[in-house]
C-alpha cells in the first residue's frame, strides 16, 4: 500500500528543523521528573557561585536574549548597572532579578539596576506607557520583574516583587 | 545484533503524534535564542462598534488581547468554557498598544454562567466571573489557569479587575 504523503501528526518538526509545532490538540506533556528549562545568564558571574564579580558598575549593554531569566549580580556592596530593553517579538518572556547575592542576606543592598528602552514600547504593570523602571535591592528585599511580549515590539511589564520604581 | 526493542528515550514523541512527551528525567531545554511560544489572537482589532459579545473562547492556552477600534469605549462580554488540566491563558483588555489610552473606557464582562466549570477567584474562593476595564492609568490583564479539569483558577491581575 502506498504511503498516506498527506498525513499530519499534531506535533511535528517544521519543515528545515527550526521548530517544533503543536498544532491544534497537539501536547506537551510533562511528566513526574520531566522539565522544560529556561536558558538562564548571570550578569557579572562569579565563577563559582551566582554571586557576581568585583564589578564596580555595569555598563550599558542590550539584554542577552528576549525569553529566559537574566540576574544581575555582583559581589561588591555597590553594583549599579543599566540594560536597554530592545525590539522584541510575540511570546518573548524574561524574568529580570537584581540579586544582593544567593543567601538572602542581602550583602550588597545597594545595588541598583535601570532598564530602559531603544525601539521598543513598555507598557508598566499598569498598562500605561514608561520610559523605564528600576530595581533596587535593600537590606529586606531583592526585586524581580517578569516581562513577556503579545505584540510584536511591546514589552508588558505582567509581575513584580521587591522595590520597583517604574 | 537484534534491535533493543525495550530502548525509552526520555524525550519522544507520542505513538500516534499527538503529544510530545517529556518523561522521568527527560528535558526541554531552551538555548539562548530559542523560544516558546503560545497563541495569541486580537478580538475586535480594528472594528468600530461599541459592544460586542465571545460566547466560547477560541483556545485555552495562549493570549488573547481584547481591544477596540481608536477612540471607541466598547464593552464586552465572555465566557470561560470547559478546561483541562495544563490549560493557562492571559486575558488582556487593552486601550490601545501605545499606553496612550485612546479608548479608556472600555470594559469587559467575563463570566461562566452556564459553563460546564468552576471559577476560582484570586482569593481561593469560587466565583462567577470578573469585570476588566481600562482607564486613563491603565489597561487591565487576568492570568487564569487550570490545576484541575474543569476548575480555572485566577493566579495573577493587573490593572482595574473587579472579582
Amino acid at each position: 500500500m502506498a504511503q498516506d504523503e498527506t498525513y499530519q501528526t499534531k506535533v511535528y518538526q517544521e519543515q528545515g528543523g527550526e521548530a517544533l509545532v503543536f498544532g491544534s490538540g497537539g501536547l506537551g506533556r510533562i511528566e513526574s521528573g520531566g522539565a522544560i528549562i529556561p536558558v538562564r545568564q548571570v550578569i557579572g558571574l562569579n565563577s563559582v557561585s551566582d554571586a557576581g564579580a568585583g564589578v564596580g558598575v555595569l555598563s550599558v549593554v542590550n539584554l542577552p536574549f528576549s525569553t529566559g531569566i537574566v540576574i544581575f549580580s555582583a559581589e561588591s556592596n555597590l553594583i549599579n548597572g543599566s540594560f536597554w530593553l530592545t525590539s522584541v517579538s510575540r511570546g518573548a518572556d524574561i524574568y529580570l532579578i537584581a540579586r544582593g547575592d544567593i543567601t538572602g542576606t542581602f550583602t550588597n543592598y545597594s545595588t541598583i539596576i535601570e532598564v530602559s528602552l531603544s525601539g521598543c514600547t513598555l507598557l508598566g504593570s499598569e498598562g500605561r506607557a514608561i520610559l523605564s523602571f528600576e530595581m533596587h535591592t535593600s537590606g529586606a528585599s531583592d526585586p524581580w520583574v517578569q516581562l513577556k511580549c503579545f505584540t510584536d515590539d511591546v514589552w508588558s511589564i505582567v509581575a513584580q516583587n521587591g522595590d520597583i520604581n517604574e | 545484533m537484534a534491535q533493543d526493542e525495550t530502548y525509552q528515550t526520555k524525550v519522544y514523541q507520542e505513538r500516534g503524534g499527538d503529544a510530545f512527551v517529556f518523561g522521568s528525567g527527560g528535558i526541554g531545554r531552551i538555548e539562548s535564542g530559542g523560544a516558546l511560544r503560545s497563541p495569541v489572537v486580537v478580538i475586535n482589532p480594528s472594528a468600530t462598534a461599541d459592544c460586542f459579545s465571545v460566547v466560547e473562547l477560541p483556545f485555552s492556552y495562549g493570549t488573547i488581547i481584547f481591544s477596540g477600534g481608536t477612540g471607541v469605549n466598547w464593552s464586552g462580554s465572555c465566557r470561560l468554557g470547559s478546561v483541562s488540566v495544563g490549560a493557562d491563558l492571559m486575558m488582556i483588555i487593552r486601550g490601545d498598544d501605545t499606553g496612550t489610552f485612546t479608548n479608556e473606557g472600555a470594559v469587559l464582562d467575563v463570566s461562566i454562567s452556564g459553563a460546564p466549570c468552576v471559577l476560582l477567584l484570586s482569593t481561593g474562593g469560587a466565583g462567577s466571573g470578573w469585570e476588566m476595564f481600562t482607564s486613563a492609568a491603565s489597561d487591565a490583564w487576568v492570568h487564569i489557569k487550570c490545576f484541575t479539569d474543569g476548575i480555572w483558577s485566577i493566579v495573577g491581575t493587573g490593572g482595574t479587575v473587579v472579582e
